[in-house]
């Protein structure tokens, strides 16, 4: 093999790993970010913590432990029992 | 170099079985917890185990992640007010339901009284402590129809001033006896006992509310 061909065979692999990152974060984008926007949005928080998908092992579980150990600024649903009264 | 395999097992156990349940299990934990804030019952965090079904689990898993993010959660009903809120001109003449039809037995009406009775107290008290210490203190009445809540940036009828609060923050709906909060849409945000009013809202009731959030500055709400 030549340089030429080695050059052109690195550069069309380099092409394709480029190509499957840009589907790998539509795909994540669409399926992974699109509703956990807007839960955190619902939560209180910025939508932009659902980008944090984006990190490869551990973002969902750090999307996941902020929305649970977090204290909504929305609000959270009142356990039962701990209602106060009306005014 | 048996040692060595039977290393190479544990490890590729470790990695292919172990952490994947460790993962599962934490993020089933947190699902649950995710699903109490929510108002939900706790259980419907299990639905993170979806995802460890071969081959469709985690379309399943998506799909109800979806169905998660759109569907109305108990918490937001809980929160919803009641009664929604009327323009001024559309409330009835009376301000009473009409009777219900049926059978009434005549009565002899109450000789009418000497004198009217005073109208209840229909001025409202907002107040509240800055995130600096300040005290704040506004009292208003139905004499102004609107009111405007922002910072001094803007002229506002209700002046917070706070980094948090915008220019023009929040609008207040004055009618007799009720009274509507709309947010103007800034980063800030406004909360209506700890849920968040939006733009899109429009106009809400907020006659039966206790608390305010303009930003980060929380105002008490109390008829005066």
């Amino acid at each position: 093999m030549d340089d030429k061909t080695a050059a052109w065979i690195l550069g069309a692999g380099l092409l394709v790993v480029i190509f499957g990152v840009i589907i790998y974060l539509a795909v994540m984008a669409l399926v992974l970010i699109v509703p956990t926007w807007r839960i955190c949005n619902r939560a209180g928080y910025s939508g932009a913590i659902s980008l944090l998908h984006l990190i490869p092992g551990v973002g969902t579980l750090i999307v996941f432990a902020i929305l649970a150990f977090g204290t909504w600024p929305a609000g959270e649903a009142t356990p039962p029992g701990t209602q106060t009264g009306a005014r | 170099m048996e040692a060595a395999g039977v290393g190479a097992l544990i490890a590729g156990k470790l990695f292919s079985v172990i952490v994947p349940l460790i993962f599962l299990c934490l993020t089933t934990w947190m699902a649950w917890k995710i699903m109490v804030k929510a108002g939900f019952p706790g259980y419907f965090g299990l639905f993170n185990i979806t995802g460890i079904i071969p081959g469709i689990g985690w379309i399943v898993w998506i799909i109800l992640l979806w169905v998660f993010a759109f569907i109305q959660w108990p918490r937001d009903a809980a929160n919803a007010p009641r009664v929604a809120y009327q323009p001024p001109g559309s409330l009835p003449p009376h301000g009473l339901p009409p009777l219900p039809p049926g059978p009434v037995a005549p009565q002899a009406l109450p000789s009418p009284p000497q004198q009217l009775p005073a109208p209840a107290a229909s001025g409202w008290i907002l107040s509240g402590v800055l995130p600096g210490g300040a005290p704040l203190h506004f009292a208003f009445d139905e004499s102004r129809p609107t009111l405007t809540v922002g910072a001094p940036a803007a002229p506002a009828d209700l002046t917070i001033i706070d980094a948090s609060v915008g220019a023009p923050h929040a609008r207040l709906h004055v009618l007799p006896g009720r009274l509507g909060l709309e947010d103007l849409g800034t980063p800030g945000g406004t909360w209506i006992d700890g849920a968040q009013l939006r733009p899109s809202d429009g106009t809400r009731e907020i006659t039966n509310s206790r608390e305010l959030r303009f930003g980060s500055v929380a105002l008490s709400l109390a008829r005066a």
